[in-house]
């Protein structure tokens, strides 16, 4: 029996293929894509709880308490930065170093970010900036709308967002750390910066429920929490595996080297929806 | 009815064909339609502003799209019809390039090139526009677009009789007149026809905007953010029926204008008499446009094709045959692209030309209905063929059928429009008493479709084969929603290395896509022997 796998390729797709599929589901595991993505498919009863052998290594933070899903990797949010245009358009103005500096009027058009709507890691930032006000949605609304006269463009796919920051077509953006760090490594001259009070995502990995190959799904899972699939990650991905002695990436950014705003993920998944939708009408799109 | 009875098979015939599209045709899109229920519509329509900005957005780049893409083919088919340019041939063949590969990659080629920081707009000129947005999507869609409306409309001019303009010519009507009172007037069916097709096709694209328009949400970007972002397949629903309403009036004005017009002095046979010689200047001006836009596309297509051979465009310029590598080590998707193109593209070419024939040559009640329902698919736009199958299909009672078979089939009936239509026009001309003679012979209906009719309509075949095979073969919104990861095809691949930072793998597999559908068209045109068109042919 052939496994069915549906990966992070744009967690939201995913996500949409296994609901619209729920009657009689064509895949067996949903691997990648943030924890956000899988939690409301658990709660819909539409995956199967499983308790990985391997995953009893796994810190508590980094997991379901229900056991519908595993972390599988960590994955930090910060800012991409093109280093030619920086050095010729800003010379020697320090980099930001808080995400309050990316509001400075002098960089006007010159941002792009991925979308909020379409991609996880447009809604963690956007969650990010609520909890990094404590909770006030207002001010975190504010924010948004004043970083909106900044952005150039808000791109469908966050990969997409890093490749035009590469190509020099924005001068920065806010994205993921690890995507970041592989544009930098194929050659782009682009660096990452962890502005302070930074979000990070638990990548997860669960079982959909009722698949053709179950069983294979669970072996699958079980491969995927191991050390050594951890391992391969970290090289072909730059993400942090959710082992702390399985060695980061070199370059990589570590948890205990940025300062992390106290991110609820719970509150962050339950009112995703409503926050969009917030935000859309904040800078009307 | 009664000619059902005569012949039983003819009647089983026409039974199982009407069930097909039942069920393929008008069940998914019933779906999509109710979906939402009455309460759903209401509940969307007063949910606020993005629904009514979506709507307005998208019949903004329409009509400029439109325009901009009608009026260059205009001058791209006046040029390759009338005027004496050189490189003639090199220009049809460029034309075609645009039809060929999925939008999306050739949207990323255009920031590269035209970008904040393109080869062309900030190295070559120094400027730095943002195209990303409303003029981008104009630009991409002028281009990717006027290829269809070049092609239906230099078919209708090269159709026009030449001996109308010689005879104005001759009774003293200088160049300026001549085009304004007679090739105009001529042109004017084709011009009709591709202004509504190449509408429906900027109000249903959906590759170049989620690539290039940015937080410029037209219909079908909204209705995939409000899948993709909050699962509200309801919500999507709606916004599909008001792009399916859109699309639909526009055809169903254009079936009524062709209708009208169909008396239009064209004879349908070319006249060797050669057409009256147009001033130097004109040739020369219609020289200068076309090299202008057929070396935009040799730019956009050029960067696809460099970043294919090189390790990283635009970082690093080593020639290297790596991302080919990759390509074969990914082959099942360009295989499952071949089979299921190939395979739909048959299928859907027959079935057009039996349909064509039951509803243009036998007598029967509904057929009017049958007609109407066989051209629908030509309104449907991707996204909401695409939803429509996964919402009627993705369902217990239909998992004996193979998800590769499904997406098929949604080819199949999705492209059915073209080759009806062509092999409907096609009976017109030929005469009922050449079939007829074959029956009263003793031939029974079908033998005298198999025998008789078939080898008249490898016209109409051909065009149907042909377009359903290109218009599958790139086609990313019918399909994101049905693969499955044994069944992916191309156009997802690409997709999904472009979301991966492979630039060259996905270039890499865009230059296969496009050679295996130049070499499929090849041998096409060989076996039919005969002068292909390509009119109405792009991906949704």
């Amino acid at each position: 029996m052939p496994l069915g796998i549906h990966d992070g390729h744009g967690a939201g797709a995913a996500q949409t293929r296994i609901r619209t599929e729920k009657d009689s589901p064509k895949g067996d595991v949903f691997i990648g894509g943030s924890s956000e993505f899988h939690d409301p498919l658990g709660t819909e009863g539409i995956l199967t709880p499983y308790a990985s052998p391997n995953a009893a290594a796994v810190d508590a933070a980094y997991k379901d308490p229900a056991g519908n899903w595993t972390g599988w990797y960590l994955g930090i949010f910060g800012l991409i930065v093109n280093k030619d245009r920086w050095a010729t358009e800003m010379g020697n103005v320090a980099k930001p170093a808080t995400w309050d500096d990316l509001l400075d009027t002098a960089y006007a058009g010159k941002l792009d970010m991925p979308s909020p709507v379409t991609t996880g890691g447009g809604y963690i930032f956007v969650a990010n900036q609520v909890f990094r006000f404590g909770g006030d949605e207002e001010r975190a609304m504010q924010y948004m709308t004043q970083l909106h006269a900044n952005i150039g463009q808000y791109v469908g796919g966050s990969p997409q967002a890093i490749e035009l920051v590469s190509q020099g077509q924005f001068l920065m953006g806010p994205n993921w750390g690890h995507d970041i760090l592989t544009a930098a490594n194929n050659g782009a001259t682009v660096e990452f910066i962890a502005p302070a009070q930074t979000a990070f995502e638990i990548g997860a990995v669960s079982i959909i429920k009722d698949g053709p190959n179950t069983e294979g799904g669970k072996a699958f899972v079980d491969w995927a929490l191991s050390k050594d699939a951890a391992a391969l990650n970290i090289k072909l991905s730059n993400r942090l595996s959710v082992y702390p002695d399985v060695p980061p990436a070199p370059g990589a950014p570590t948890l205990d080297q940025v300062t992390l705003v106290p991110y609820d993920r719970v509150w962050a998944t339950t009112h995703k929806d409503r926050l969009i939708k917030m935000w859309q009408a904040a800078v009307g799109m | 009815m009664r000619v059902f009875v005569r012949e039983p098979t003819l009647g089983l015939t026409a039974f199982v064909l009407i069930g097909l599209m039942a069920l393929f045709i008008i069940y998914p899109q019933v779906q999509v339609v109710t979906v939402p229920g009455v309460g759903g519509y209401e509940r969307f329509f007063r949910s606020g502003p993005n629904w009514i900005r979506a709507t307005q957005n998208s019949l903004w780049v329409m009509t400029f799209s439109t325009t901009t893409a009608v009026l260059l083919g205009f001058v791209y088919a006046y040029a390759m019809v009338y005027s004496r340019m050189p490189w003639k041939p090199f220009f049809r063949l460029i034309a075609i390039l645009p039809l060929l590969s999925p939008s999306f990659v050739v949207a990323a080629s255009y920031i590269l090139l035209f970008g904040p920081r393109g080869l062309v707009t900030y190295y070559v000129f120094g400027v730095s526009p943002n195209i990303l947005g409303f003029y981008g999507l104009w630009g991409v869609q002028t281009i990717a677009f006027f290829p269809i409306a070049y092609q239906l409309i230099a078919d209708v001019m090269s159709r026009a009789d030449p001996r109308l303009e010689q005879a104005a010519r001759n009774l003293g009507a200088g160049p300026w007149q001549v085009f304004w009172t007679v090739t105009l007037p001529l042109a004017r069916p084709g011009l009709v026809a591709a202004i509504l097709l190449v509408a429906i096709y900027v109000v249903e694209d959906f590759g170049n905007p989620a690539l290039i328009a940015g937080q410029f949400t037209v219909l079908p970007t909204l209705a995939y953010g409000l899948i993709i972002g909050f699962g509200d397949f309801a919500g999507a629903a709606v916004v599909s029926t008001i792009l399916l309403g859109l699309a639909l009036s526009m055809y169903l004005v254009r079936m009524r204008l062709e209708g009208r017009h169909g008396y239009v002095t064209i004879s349908g046979r070319g006249s060797s008499i050669p057409r009256p010689p147009v001033p130097a200047l004109v040739t020369w001006v219609c020289f200068g446009i076309c090299l202008v836009l057929a070396g935009l596309i040799v730019l956009v297509y050029g960067v696809l094709v460099l970043s294919a051979f090189v390790e990283a465009y635009p970082f690093n310029f080593q020639p290297t045959l790596k991302h080919f590598v990759y390509v074969s080590t990914r082959f099942n998707s360009l295989r499952n692209s071949l089979v299921y193109a190939l395979t739909a593209a048959a299928i859907c070419s027959m079935f057009a030309v039996l349909l064509a024939y039951l509803v243009q040559r036998k007598p029967w009640r509904g057929r009017g209905l049958v007609d109407f329902v066989a051209i629908m698919p030509a309104a449907v736009p991707g996204l909401f063929s695409g939803i429509g199958y996964a919402t009627a299909f993705n369902q217990r009672w239909f998992d004996w059928v193979d998800r590769g078979a499904l997406i098929t089939i949604s080819m199949i009936f999705w492209n059915i429009p073209v080759g009806y239509r062509a092999s409907l026009a096609a009976l017109q001309q030929i005469d009922r008493s050449i079939d007829e003679a074959a029956t009263s012979m003793g031939a029974g209906s079908l033998r005298s479709f198999r025998d008789v009719l078939l080898p008249l309509l490898r016209g109409a075949l051909t065009t149907g084969f042909i377009t359903t095979f290109v218009r599958a073969i790139t086609t990313l919104s019918v399909v994101i929603f049905l693969f499955t990861p044994s069944t992916t095809v191309a156009t997802i691949t690409i997709f999904q290395l472009v979301n991966d930072f492979n630039w060259g793998g996905a270039t890499a597999f865009t230059v296969s896509v496009i050679t295996m559908a130049i070499l499929v068209l090849t041998v096409v045109w060989w076996i039919a022997g005969r002068h292909v068109r390509l009119d109405e042919v792009a991906g949704g």
